[in-house]
């Protein structure tokens, strides 16, 4: 009745979506409380909030290009949750510079290592750095590219193949005229699903605060993602089992 | 008739980035105005270190899982009005909404009593009065994002169908709701929250630098005139903080739709090439402001 292959298919593509959305959380400069009251350096939330909230503007535009080719929707979406990050990180630091009047700097290292300029002696006494630097903006919006690449690939596989999509169509840009809402309605609940357990897993590694790829906790990435790799493959099976009722 | 569609697509475009600032900004000051998300963890702290305050703390959830909620409440009423008993757009939203702001009052009420009580045994005294003041205030703050959010869900998915697909998602109200939800509250979090937690939270320490670990719990307590309430910190916030996580939420809709808008005239492969212009040009302005920060202020003195 199911076609074997196209079920292993959508299977590992949710696994591969859930690895990316994990190694987009280590990419991205994530503060947690302590950023909000300038101690620490990152964006002043948790690791699953900002994931998500990033990764939302994906899955508005994936919803968007329902049956355009797979590679550009993932694409298009990541781009998207890269434009959110950015934006969102540009608004801390507007926070910190005018509202708070502390320039962006982190103790961590003397100086910066995209721009070499020294930063150190910005930072405040007493606290790890504050705001948002050129190289964690960068690691900041590499990882809610990749993180929103994985959530749009979720998204779009599940959609393909709750509307009824054939293994090439999986791929390829469908036939289909207008929008199948209920398909919507389950792929963006498993999407935020995807984000949700993923960006736990990961935060479990990093215990909740990351400065991107310059913090020594980058060295748990193998086995985090084989976590995740796992965790979404389990979920990718509950999920389709549900699926298959409709 | 080629100028009147595109004059209608702009002007649906420029009212979906309004009420994105509006979004953004009311559920910042409705955060600020309950303690919610961050700063909360240094109003729960005070009184372990022996600050005692009348400041009001109802978070027991993030922002964007509480604002998730709010969303997806107010725009699952909305759609059983609009949709089902076909009533005016209007009139559902208003009603979705206050019925939205009962659910979240009852839990910001319970949520206080709850959080108040853990610190009992420090000698924080639970105030009826802030409670009786500071309610309002949140359910009007928070009425205001909600129905923002419920009426740009409503746009989002009717535009879809009446454009063409030029603007808006397929995806059903509800669902929508939640997901403006949760993208506000992770936005209002990560921005709007630093003025509050790291300025008027500190107040009482010198302007222009983080906060050291070690004045972790030591919370400005007096405001202006008397003990300080949530209602002054609203009052600080609502002229920096809050209008700046509405001009985060705003340029993000906009950047977003103006790609989908120019993905949709020129062809998906421009529309990428576009958004990568605007990660650029993102990068760009950051750099700048980092660079004319610290020639302003200098080391650490």
């Amino acid at each position: 009745m199911f076609d074997l292959n196209l079920l292993i298919t959508v299977l590992l593509l949710i696994a591969v979506g859930g690895v990316l959305i994990s190694l987009g959380v280590f990419f991205i400069p994530i503060g947690g409380a302590p950023a909000a009251m300038a101690t620490a350096t990152g964006v002043a939330t948790g690791c699953e909030m900002i994931t998500i909230g990033a990764g939302v503007t994906g899955l508005f535009l994936s919803a968007t290009l329902y049956n355009q080719p797979l590679l550009l929707v993932v694409l298009a979406a990541g781009v998207s949750s890269a434009i959110m990050m950015g934006v969102t990180m540009i608004a801390a630091n507007l926070i910190l510079i005018y509202g708070v009047g502390a320039p962006p700097a982190f103790a961590r290292k003397d100086y910066d290592p995209v721009t070499k300029e020294p930063v150190k002696p910005y930072v405040t006494p007493g606290t790890v750095g504050h705001g948002v630097l050129t190289a964690t903006y960068l690691g900041g919006l590499f990882g809610a590219f990749l993180a929103g690449i994985g959530g749009a690939l979720t998204f779009s596989v599940m959609y393909r193949f709750t509307s009824g999509a054939g293994f090439w169509e999986l791929f390829t840009a469908t036939s289909q005229a207008a929008p199948d809402i209920a398909a919507i309605t389950l792929s963006v609940i498993t999407a935020l699903g995807a984000y949700l357990i993923n960006a736990n897993i990961t935060a479990y590694s990093i215990r909740g605060v990351i400065e991107s790829w310059i913090d020594p906790k980058f060295e748990a990435v193998p086995r985090t993602l084989a976590a995740c790799f796992s965790a979404s493959l389990l979920f990718g099976i509950l999920i389709l089992l549900a699926s298959i009722a409709l | 008739m080629v100028f009147e569609g595109f004059a209608l697509i702009l002007a649906v475009l420029s009212l979906i980035v309004a009420l994105g600032i509006l979004i953004g900004w009311f559920e910042d000051l409705e955060s600020d105005s309950g303690s919610q998300s961050n700063p909360n963890s240094q109003v729960q702290l005070a009184p372990q270190v022996g600050v005692l305050h009348r400041i009001y703390n109802k978070a027991i959830s993030g922002e964007p899982i509480s604002w998730g909620l709010i969303g997806v409440t107010s725009g699952t009423v909305f759609t059983v009005l609009w949709y089902c008993f076909k009533i005016n757009p209007v009139i559902s939203a208003v009603v979705s909404c206050g019925f939205a702001m009962m659910v979240h009052v009852s839990l910001a009420t319970s949520a206080h009593f709850g959080r108040t009580s853990g610190v009992k045994v420090f000698g924080q005294p639970l105030y009826l009065d802030v409670v009786a003041f500071n309610l309002p205030l949140i359910a009007a703050h928070g009425f205001i994002g909600a129905t923002a959010v419920v009426t740009l869900s409503y746009i989002f998915y009717t535009s879809f169908f009446r454009l063409e697909g030029l603007l808006g998602y397929p995806i059903p109200i509800p669902i929508l709701g939640l997901l403006l939800g949760i993208m506000a509250g992770a936005i209002g979090s990560s921005t709007g929250d630093v003025h509050y937690g790291a300025e008027r939270q500190f107040q009482h320490y010198p302007f222009g630098e983080g906060v050291p670990s070690k004045n972790f719990g030591h919370i400005t307590t007096k405001a202006e005139a008397g003990w300080r309430t949530s209602a002054d910190i609203t009052y600080f916030c609502s002229r920096y903080g809050g209008p700046m996580a509405g001009l985060c939420y705003g340029s993000i809709l906009f950047l977003d739709n103006i790609r989908l808008l120019v993905g949709n005239f020129a062809g998906s492969l421009m529309g990428l090439l576009f958004g990568v212009i605007i990660i650029v040009g993102l990068f760009a302005i950051n750099r700048f402001l980092e660079v004319t920060s610290r020639r302003k202020f200098g080391p650490y003195q």
